[in-house]
C-alpha cells in the first residue's frame, strides 16, 4: 500500500482514485444493460397487460350486447 | 463533551454569514409557502412535483445525502487523518452504487408513498403489524439523524462565537428546529425539494470554487499538494499511509470495518432518501436521477478529498486540531486563508443551510411514515380521508420537530458524526434486511419481516447503549459510569448480520403454509417490481 508510484502518489491513493473510475464504468454498464436487456422486456410485459385488459373489456361488452339483444 | 474551541470568524465574516443565511432562508421559505400543496392532495405532500427533470431530482438526492456532518466532518477527517479519511470518502461512493444497482428501480416500481407500501404489497397478510414495526424503525432512524443535524448546528455556532452559553444553545436549536418544522409541515415535499435543490447548487458551486482555488494554489500539481500536505501534517510519510486513525489494535480495525459497513449499507435504507426514489413518475427518469446523484456525490467526495488535503497543506494539521480536535473547522479555516472573509462566509452559511435542508427532509420522511403507515393504515385501517391524513402528517412533523429539539438539547455534547453514523447503522440493521429480502427472496414471510425489523432495531440500540459512546470514556455521554462491554463505537458489524439472520430465521420458522402463499405474492410482486404501477 505504501509503495510510491509517481512522487508522493502511493499505491493506496492510486487505488482510491481507480475506485472512482470503476464506479463510473459500472454505472455506465448498468445503464446500458438496463436499456438494452431489461427495458424491452418491461415494454413487452406492459403491452401484454394492456392487451389482456382490452380483451376482458371486449368480452364484457360483447356479453352485455347479447344480453340486450335477447 | 463539546470542546473548548475558539471563535475563528471575524466580525465581518460573521455578519456576511448571517446575511447570506437569512436571505436564502427567506427566499426558500416563501417558495415553500407558495409551492405548498394547495388542494390538500396527499400525493403532492408526500412526493412533491413528480415531473421534475433527472438533473433536478439528482440535485435533490445529492442534497438529501450530503449533510453538514459530511461536508465539515469528512474534510476534517481527511485533514487530520490523511489516508484513513480518504478511505471514508470511498465508502460513500460505494453506498450510492448500492442504491443505483440494487434498490432504486424495484423500490420505485413497487412503492407508492412510503416503504410501508412496498412491504404491504409484498406481504399482504399481516401488513398492519409490518407497517407498525416499520414506522417505529423509521421514527428511530429519522429522530437520531435529526438530532445529529441539530447538534451539528450547535457545534457550528461554536465555531463562530466560541463556547455558547446554555441560553444561546437553546435559542440556536429552537430557531433552526422551528424553521425545519415550517418547511416540513407547511411546505411538504415541494418545499423540502426546493430548499434541497438550492442547497445542492450552492454546495456544488462552493465546494468546486474552493477546490479549484486549492489546486490553483499548488498550480494544479497534485504531487506538490500531497507532499506539502504530508510535510505540514508534522507526521511525515505516515500521513499518506493507512493506519493513522484506524490502525494499531484489532478493536480499531474492527471499528473501521464496522463504520464502513454501516455507511455502505445504511444509505440504501435511509427513509428520506427512499422518499426521493419514489417521486419520479417513470423509471427512465428515476434511473437518470440516480445516475446524476452518483455523479454529483462523486464530485463532492473528490472535492472534499482535495479540500481536506489542502487544509492540511495550507493551514497545517496542528492549527486545525487546535481549533477543534475533531477537525470540523478544517474547511472554514481553509476558506478563510484562501478567500478571506467572503469565501468563509459563503461556506459557513452553506453549512447552516445544509443542516436545515437535511433536517427538513428527515422530518418530512418521519412524518409521512407516521401519518401514512401508522395513522392511516394501522389506526384507521385504510379508511382515513386524504384531508385527515394530511392534517395528521402536518401535526406529526411538528411533534417530531419538537422531539428532535428536546433530544438535541439533552445530548448537545455528542459528536455529530457519531450520531449520524449510528443512524446509518440502525437503518442498515433494521430496515435494510426487510427491503432486500422482500425484493429478492421468495421465502420471506411476515414473521421474518417483524423479527428482522424489531430485532435489528433492538440489537443496534442495545449495542449502542453498551458502547463507549454512552459510558466509560471522557467524551461519552456518561463519562463517570462504566457499563461499556461492547468495545466498538459503531454497532454495524454485529447488528447488520444479526438483522439479516433474524429475518432469515423468522421466515424459515413460519411454517410451510405461510411460505406457499408468500410465494404467490412474490410472483405477483416480481412482475410489479419490473413493470411498475399502471401508468401511461
Amino acid at each position: 500500500m505504501n509503495q510510491e508510484l509517481f512522487g508522493r502518489l502511493t499505491l493506496g491513493l492510486a487505488l482510491g482514485l481507480v475506485q472512482f473510475l470503476v464506479m463510473g464504468v459500472a454505472t455506465w454498464c448498468y445503464v446500458r444493460h438496463m436499456r438494452e436487456r431489461v427495458d424491452p422486456i418491461v415494454l413487452r410485459l406492459r403491452a401484454q397487460q394492456r392487451e389482456q385488459e382490452r380483451e376482458q373489456e371486449q368480452a364484457r361488452v360483447a356479453a352485455g350486447r347479447r344480453f340486450r339483444a335477447w | 463533551m463539546v470542546t473548548q474551541s475558539a471563535a475563528i470568524a471575524d466580525q465581518f465574516s460573521l455578519r456576511l454569514t448571517f446575511i447570506l443565511f437569512v436571505s436564502v432562508v427567506v427566499v426558500t421559505l416563501f417558495t415553500a409557502l407558495l409551492t405548498a400543496p394547495q388542494r390538500d392532495e396527499i400525493s403532492e405532500f408526500y412526493l412533491g412535483n413528480r415531473d421534475m427533470s433527472p438533473l433536478r431530482n439528482g440535485l435533490a438526492m445529492c442534497g438529501d445525502y450530503v449533510s453538514a456532518a459530511t461536508l465539515l466532518g469528512s474534510t476534517g477527517l481527511v485533514a487530520l487523518n490523511g489516508y484513513d479519511g480518504l478511505l471514508y470518502l470511498g465508502g460513500t461512493m460505494v453506498a450510492w452504487m448500492m442504491v443505483l444497482l440494487m434498490v432504486a428501480e424495484p423500490l420505485r416500481n413497487s412503492g407508492k408513498f412510503t416503504l410501508g407500501d412496498t412491504l404491504a404489497l409484498r406481504l399482504p397478510h399481516g401488513q398492519r403489524s409490518v407497517r407498525l414495526a416499520l414506522a417505529l424503525c423509521t421514527l428511530a432512524v429519522c429522530l437520531l439523524y435529526l438530532v445529529a443535524q441539530l447538534v451539528g448546528s450547535i457545534a457550528l455556532l461554536t465555531q463562530f462565537i466560541g463556547d455558547p452559553s446554555p441560553t444561546t444553545r437553546a435559542m440556536c436549536v429552537v430557531v433552526i428546529g422551528s424553521m425545519v418544522v415550517v418547511y416540513a409541515a407547511i411546505g411538504g415535499m415541494p418545499g423540502a425539494t426546493f430548499i434541497q435543490v438550492v442547497k445542492a447548487v450552492m454546495l456544488i458551486a462552493g465546494v468546486a470554487i474552493t477546490a479549484v482555488m486549492v489546486l490553483q494554489h499548488f498550480s494544479w500539481n497534485i504531487d506538490r499538494l500531497l507532499s506539502t500536505a504530508s510535510d505540514n501534517s508534522a507526521l511525515g510519510d505516515r500521513f499518506l499511509e493507512p493506519g493513522l486513525r484506524y490502525g494499531g489494535t484489532t478493536t480499531n480495525k474492527l471499528d473501521f470495518f464496522s463504520l464502513q459497513l454501516a455507511i455502505v449499507l445504511g444509505l440504501a435504507a435511509l427513509p428520506h432518501i427512499m422518499m426521493r426514489l419514489l417521486a419520479p413518475r417513470t423509471n427512465r427518469v428515476l434511473r437518470g436521477s440516480v445516475v446524476w446523484a452518483v455523479g454529483l456525490v462523486g464530485f463532492v467526495c473528490l472535492a472534499a478529498g482535495v479540500l481536506g488535503l489542502g487544509a492540511t497543506a495550507i493551514v497545517g494539521r496542528e492549527n486545525i486540531a487546535q481549533v477543534d480536535p475533531r477537525g470540523d473547522a478544517a474547511i472554514l479555516l481553509l476558506a478563510h486563508k484562501l478567500g478571506g472573509a467572503v469565501l468563509e462566509a459563503l461556506l459557513s452559511s452553506l453549512a447552516f443551510i445544509t443542516l436545515l435542508a437535511v433536517a427538513a427532509g428527515l422530518t418530512l420522511a418521519a412524518a409521512s411514515s407516521l401519518a401514512h403507515d401508522l395513522y392511516s393504515e394501522v389506526i384507521r385501517k385504510g379508511k382515513a380521508k386524504q384531508t385527515e391524513e394530511l392534517g395528521v402528517a402536518r401535526l406529526a412533523a411538528v411533534v417530531i420537530g419538537v422531539m428532535g429539539m428536546l433530544l438535541a438539547l439533552l445530548s448537545w455534547g455528542t459528536s455529530t458524526a457519531t450520531l449520524a453514523f449510528l443512524a446509518f447503522a440502525i437503518a442498515a440493521s433494521a430496515i435494510l434486511p426487510a427491503i432486500v429480502y422482500s425484493l429478492f427472496w421468495r421465502g420471506f414471510t411476515t414473521r421474518g419481516a417483524l423479527l428482522s425489523l424489531y430485532g435489528g432495531l433492538l440489537c443496534s440500540v442495545l449495542l449502542v447503549v453498551f458502547s463507549p459512546i454512552i459510558s466509560s470514556q471522557p467524551n461519552s455521554v456518561y463519562p463517570d459510569a462504566d457499563f461499556a462491554w461492547f468495545p466498538l463505537q459503531n454497532p454495524g458489524i454485529v447488528s447488520i448480520p444479526a438483522g439479516f439472520l433474524l429475518g432469515w430465521l423468522g421466515s424459515l420458522a413460519g411454517g410451510r403454509g405461510q411460505a406457499v402463499t408468500s410465494t404467490d405474492a412474490f410472483a405477483e410482486f416480481e412482475v410489479r417490481a419490473l413493470v411498475g404501477p399502471d401508468q401511461r
